[in-house]
């Protein structure tokens, strides 16, 4: 079976940092990780190859400097790796970039199950999974915590928000992994290096797959970033103290001041 | 005259005015191939290390849990040095510095298992083993399925490695050892072990001779574990010898050889130690910072007040030094420079004082918070102790620096000496040495300041040996306060090179070096101010006096008053 892995590279937030003075993110610097999920995701896949004998294909869109993520990849023992890049995918949005990891993907053609991380920590979306399902018409399954392929389908364990729920689909599908499914494989050193030194990365742009240029990029884009900003902070709450009548009696006094009650 | 041979080594150089400026300015960055490989391995391991590493645990309950093992095992890291056909990763010194550096960050008792283990444990069969022993040992050393071990410390001999007292005479097609050795770190889960022992029977004065011996076999024994200050998680063990038999194909390199295989084993072990002090004192750093800015003491952040802007200011000098140090040195080895002894050893000393003194200045700035449990401060003071201590004390390693790095100096001295018109031809060596070596290789403008300190520096450092040795002669070795001084000195002349030379190398990389710069600046600031306390201590200074008050007090056998 073949699965295919979508991944992306993002800022680690854990190492972001803010500045003091404009309360604004400081990113020169922050090292660029795969998204945790994606990393998630790319394990299930790694277990489905050392269970079923699968090949595992990671594919990412990104500047040329994505590469590291999936060099990173390869080193934990992915298969095959291809960097979707090109001038014409910049400015993006979700819709854009489902539809140009739909075009590779229908450029792959055979796979049985395509992975992906339920959100990526810098945009918080949680769409391009579900996005490229819909562009692909195959089933998609989300919030996945658990996997097993038995034959032509899968059953998944769903992480619903007041428990769980499982789910069979026929393959191909796409499912959405969570952080909880599993603890991603430190890559061994040794296979640090041939990634880096042996293994390549294929580089696919717009032609390669075939793209229209009016679907991706900033043409491709139905929604654009107006303006960014950051919130102003929360303004720090009041406790009320005295016995539960007084405190009671005060509470109703604002709530009433402020035209609540 | 003035010495022109080329000498493929630094230090040494500087004590007869000379500078090699091809070593100097081509400071060693990683090779191309190993950056990405190294800053992969270095992410995944501090993933792993927030993920499964608690040292906190790891000193508390004195043990290295089994996951910590194998997660170590599954990343690679015990084969980090050992070459690729062995199973290994085959990296490069200046790589494994880095590694080294980030994994003692973490956790200095890993640094510890790990280091004994590449640093000392099975250097000597990396550098001297024949085919063979290495394809017996290195493959399942690589996997750290086995782990290695270093013996050659025994009771009654420390750093004066001649002196040891286990015996291997010859026995049946190989050799029947007795002895006995204390405080060996892995020796009680090590499966090959690198021992010496004294070897009579072998020709030349007191011969030695390195043994890889493996634990398993009849006549060996462990004794106790040491109740160590720090580096709680590994143990450092008695090993017992008790004719046991070890086969001829079981010695490493050639009988009466293993003086010289300890000394380079060590050696080239000192620039890994080096590399394990810059990784604590960044730990040290990040600490001190973090709690200067979250201390509130008289309305203000400690951190506010120049005091303590001073400590941290420090550690950062000590880390830049030493760090740059760990990369000229290393960066040597890896170009094939044989003679780095002096160089690994200034390293060695200059950055296990500058840890101790990171520890020291964390623990105050903690107040008393630095003195207790369960914070972070007091086990930083502990485990940074031994620093200063193994791998050949700074002691010796002064006296090392001195006896070593003067060779050159005082083998053209006497060839001065001996030869027709010596006098005259002495004469005009010190008139010639007041000439300062061109230094054509710092380029950039900005450092134009630092560099002609160092020039001068350098002309000083040799001119003052040069004097020294003409008046003290063969007595020198004995006024062990005035090599000391020199070797202080030298030290400094070595921090100021591997500043320069790092700043030099930066020079493309305006917003970097303009980080930098200050910090080098502040260093040049002091370690000349240093110098120039060491040398005026050449001519006056209390040593007699000194001297005198410690006979009266070993005939009092205390305070005589």
């Amino acid at each position: 079976m073949k699965a295919v892995v979508m991944i992306k590279q993002v800022p680690d937030t854990n190492e972001v940092r803010l500045d003091p003075r404009t309360g604004t993110l400081i990113r020169e610097g922050v090292p660029s990780i795969i998204n945790p999920e994606d990393k998630s995701a790319l394990e299930e896949a790694l277990k489905l190859k050392e269970a079923l004998g699968a090949e595992v294909i990671v594919i990412s869109m990104g500047p040329p400097q994505a590469e590291d993520a999936l060099r990173e990849a390869l080193a934990m023992g992915a298969d095959e790796a291809i960097l979707l890049t090109d001038r014409a995918f910049a400015g993006s949005d979700t819709w854009a970039t489902a539809t140009t990891l739909g075009y590779a993907l229908k450029k792959i053609g055979d796979f049985d199950l395509v992975l992906a991380g339920r959100q990526a920590i810098d945009g918080d979306t949680a769409q391009v999974g579900p996005q490229v399902a819909e562009y692909l018409k195959i089933p998609q399954v989300t919030y996945v915590a658990d996997l097993t392929v038995r034959g032509d389908s899968l059953c998944a364990k769903r992480v619903l928000e007041d428990g769980y729920e499982e789910i069979e689909a026929k393959l191909p599908a796409l499912v959405t992994i969570v952080k909880e499914a599993n603890a991603p494989r430190y890559p061994h050193a040794g296979a640090i290096i041939t990634a880096y030194r042996e293994q390549k990365v294929t580089l696919w742009g717009a032609k390669d797959i075939g793209a229209d240029p009016e679907t991706v990029g900033l043409k491709g884009s139905p929604t654009q970033v107006k303006r960014s900003f950051t919130p102003p902070p929360k303004e720090p709450g009041q406790i009320l103290k005295g016995s539960p009548a007084d405190a009671a009696r005060d509470l109703v006094a604002i709530l009433r001041q402020k035209n609540i009650v | 005259m003035t010495p022109t041979d080329g000498l493929d080594t630094l230090v040494k150089g500087f004590f007869l005015g000379q500078v090699d400026q091809q070593i100097l300015f081509l400071f060693p960055e990683l090779d191309s191939s190993e950056t990405d490989v190294v800053s992969r391995l270095l992410s995944d391991w501090m993933q792993l290390a927030s993920d499964k590493i608690d040292q906190v645990a790891i000193d508390r309950t004195q043990t290295i849990p089994e996951t910590v093992m194998q997660a170590m095992r599954d990343m690679g890291l015990f084969g980090l040095t050992i070459p690729q056909r062995f199973g290994g990763l085959g990296l490069s010194t200046s790589a494994y510095g880095r590694i080294i550096d980030a994994v003692t960050a973490v956790c200095p008792a890993l640094m510890l298992l790990i280091g004994a283990h590449l640093s000392i444990g099975l250097k000597g069969l990396l550098l001297y083993g024949n085919e063979e022993q290495q394809q017996r040992y290195l493959p399942s050393l690589a996997t750290g399925k086995a782990i290695a071990a270093f013996a050659l410390t025994e009771p009654q001999t420390g750093s004066d490695a001649h002196a040891l007292h286990t015996r291997a005479v010859h026995d049946q097609g190989g050799w029947r050892m007795n002895g006995r050795k204390i405080w060996i770190s892995n020796g009680d889960i090590a499966s090959m072990i690198t021992v010496f022992a004294s070897t009579p029977e072998v020709d030349g004065e007191k011969p030695l001779t390195a043994f890889l011996v493996e634990p398993g076999l009849p006549g060996f024994s462990l004794g106790p574990s040491a109740a160590k200050l720090g580096l709680h998680g590994t143990n450092s063990v008695v090993l017992q010898f008790k004719d046991m038999h070890i086969p001829d194909q079981n010695v490493l390199g050639e009988p009466g050889e293993g003086f010289r295989i300890a000394v380079q084993v060590l050696n080239s072990g000192r620039i890994g130690l080096g590399a394990a002090c810059v990784g604590a004192m960044k730990y040290c750093l990040r600490l001190a910072s973090q709690w200067a800015q979250k201390r509130v003491a008289f309305g203000a952040k400690i951190a506010a007040y120049e005091l303590i802007q001073d400590k941290v200011a420090q550690m950062a000098l000590d880390i830049f030094v030493g760090e740059s140090m760990v990369r000229l040195a290393g960066g040597m080895v890896d170009r094939g420079i044989k003679d780095y002894a002096v160089e690994a050893a200034a390293t060695k000393a200059f950055c296990s004082e500058a840890m101790w003194r990171a520890a020291d200045e964390l623990v105050q700035i903690a107040g008393g918070r630095g003195y207790v449990q369960p914070f972070p401060y007091e086990r930083v003071l502990r485990d940074s102790r031994i620093n200063r201590i193994f791998e050949g004390t700074n002691e010796i390693l002064r006296l090392l620096i001195f006896e070593e790095g003067t060779r050159g100096l005082r083998r053209s001295l006497r060839a001065l000496s001996q030869s027709r018109w010596g006098m005259l031809k002495l004469a005009t060596h010190k008139l010639q040495s007041l000439k300062q070596p061109a230094l054509t290789g710092a380029t950039d403008p900005r450092l134009a300041d630092m560099a002609g300190t160092f020039r001068t520096t350098t002309a000083r450092l040799s001119r003052d040996t040069t004097e020294l040795l003409a008046r003290h002669r063969a007595n020198l070795a004995k006024r062990q306060l005035l090599v000391a001084r020199v070797a202080d000195m030298a030290i400094d002349t070595f921090g100021m090179a591997a500043v320069l030379s790092r700043l030099q190398s930066m020079s493309g990389d305006s917003e970097n070096l303009s980080r930098a710069l200050p910090i080098g600046r502040a260093y040049f600031h002091q370690a000349a101010a240093r110098i120039e306390q060491n040398r005026e201590a050449l001519e006056r200074n209390d040593d007699a006096l000194r001297v005198d008050i410690a006979q009266v007090i070993y005939r009092a056998d205390g305070y005589p008053l």
